[in-house]
């Protein structure tokens, strides 16, 4: 998954920093990045709950971030735990000292095991933070250092 | 230094309800809730809630929280700080906090301490593994961001939130593989047991989780049978392949802030674990520190809504306010937290309740 990613993720970088072209322009990069990318829009909806006998859910404009990297599509109003669950991402964190992969489990910021790089701050609660588009989501490994 | 009446922290739903009571009387309140939005699990129950008509019964909890916290923002007595977390109180009654801004000092005349309670968790193998979730979380997910935990789930747990949470995740189109619990018999009401069994959902009493398979992620679990003294049983092991192992083991009181305190804290298994000791008037061991809701003890959001009100009211005649009618409304939510705590099912609540008097 992570080679196919490597162009579309240079083409979609470039043109965030191109402040001129504006966020529209880098809207429509990711967007021809998703449309050409096999798998993201499965995995949207597969794991999306779309009918549902007691709720109906609002979702926002299309947004885009990246995981490690890669570049994923969510909702705007999504927290960041929700947006990675949508897209089938459950990995958020590695334990200090073990390595282990952890993910989420409170989701009410109380336990800790979300703790996630976001925009280069680590020692973010991802399941009480709302993702905004652009954002930057890094596995943390072991504890939070400010680069 | 920021000055109110009446400070409460936390905005579930017995903070939502001693928000509204404690402005009843044109005092200043200020709530403070440290997620992004009012309601605390309320937001996220789809089921109707049991009780009386006062009680909003066969209402559902988002509902519920929906009117509530539309009260509370059209008062103008009342004051909303959302995103901001409590982090202290000290001795001379200041309460400081955290949000986006800074740093704030609060100093209120009566603090309600609403803040709720967090999930257990469970020790088995590999129970850190990215798809072990606790039922709240799996709640969120679902219920208020409309997306699927997993394809499918071990439930851990047949208590009502066990039970309740299975079938919303069969309503959000989740396979529930099973539903486990360590206990001889199932916790919950019939009512909600029926309800997944008719699904046909196998729930497993006496078992518990030996272990949770998976490399990165749950892919998942081994479940054995324990025998009369707890003690699991070679050979009666059920293998369970799901993407998810959802954990509802129940819940213990987030009473940090009372310990920082200075409150007088006791144990009680009934209530969940460690309590403030209170008055019959909900107040802890330290003066104009009073307690609403599951911090107090463990119950469902009924009783922390008529609690939560009548903290609110509490806190008032704390302040002086004699009111006739605020005499009458005591005495009427008061009743109404007895008749919730009635028959064999508030048994242990009862209890546990005297155990923590102070």
């Amino acid at each position: 998954m992570t080679g196919g990613h490597g162009l579309s993720l240079l083409i979609y970088r470039l043109f965030r920093r191109l402040k001129l072209f504006g966020f529209f322009m880098a809207n429509w990069v990711s967007w021809h990045c998703f449309c050409t990318i096999k798998g993201h829009h499965i995995k949207e909806e597969a794991m999306r709950i779309v009918n549902h006998p007691i709720l109906s859910f609002e979702r926002g404009r299309v947004i885009t971030f990246t995981y490690e990297g890669d570049v994923y599509q969510a909702y705007e109003g999504d927290t960041i735990v929700a947006a990675l669950h949508a897209n089938g991402i459950k990995i958020l964190s590695h334990s200090a000292k073990s390595h282990e992969p952890r993910g989420l489990y409170c989701a009410i910021g109380n336990c800790s095991s979300c703790l996630m790089v976001v925009n280069g701050e680590p020692d973010v609660r991802v399941c009480v933070e709302t993702l905004h588009d652009g954002d930057e989501i890094l596995v943390q490994h072991g504890k939070g250092r400010f680069v | 230094m920021k000055k109110v009446d009446i400070l409460i922290i936390g905005g579930g739903p017995a903070g939502l309800m001693a928000a509204i009571s404690a402005a009843t009387y044109q005092k200043s309140v200020l709530l403070i809730e440290r997620d992004m939005h009012l309601g605390g699990q309320l937001v996220k129950q789809t089921h109707m809630f049991f009780g009386s008509e006062k009680q909003r019964a066969s209402v559902r909890g988002f509902d519920i929280a929906k009117s509530l916290i539309q009260d509370i923002l059209d008062n103008p007595h009342i004051e909303v700080m959302t995103k901001t977390t409590v982090t202290a109180m000290y001795e001379d009654g200041v309460i400081t906090a955290v949000h986006s801004d800074g740093y704030l000092k609060i100093k209120p005349l009566v603090t309600i301490v609403a803040t709720g309670a967090y999930e257990k968790s469970l020790a088995f193998p590999n129970n850190t593994l990215p798809g072990v979730y606790g039922a709240g979380a799996v709640q969120t997910l679902m219920n208020m961001h409309g997306i699927k935990p997993g394809q499918s789930v071990l439930m851990v747990g047949a208590g009502n939130i066990g039970l309740i949470v299975s079938y919303q995740l069969m309503q959000a189109g989740v396979e529930v593989k099973a539903i486990c619990d360590a206990a001889p018999s199932i916790g919950g009401y019939v009512v909600h047991a029926s309800k997944v069994r008719r699904m046909g959902v196998p729930i497993y009493t006496r078992y518990t989780v030996k272990k949770a398979h998976g490399d990165k992620v749950v892919e998942g679990a081994t479940i054995w049978q324990l025998d009369n003294q707890w003690q699991p049983i070679p050979g009666t092991e059920i293998d369970i392949a799901c993407e998810l192992i959802c954990v509802s083991v129940g819940l213990s009181p987030l009473s940090e802030l009372l310990w920082q305190r200075g409150c007088e804290m006791t144990y009680v298994a009934e209530l969940g674990g460690y309590v403030p000791k209170t008055s019959d008037h909900h107040e802890t061991s330290i003066a104009n520190v009073f307690v609403a809701g599951d911090v107090s003890g463990i119950e469902e959001a009924s009783s922390a809504m008529v609690e939560g009100y009548l903290c609110g009211l509490y806190a008032n005649k704390k302040l002086g306010v004699d009111d006739k009618d605020m005499t009458a409304l005591i005495l009427d939510y008061q009743q109404q937290l007895k008749d919730l705590r009635s028959g064999p099912v508030g048994d242990k609540i009862r209890a546990g309740l005297m155990r923590a008097a102070l």
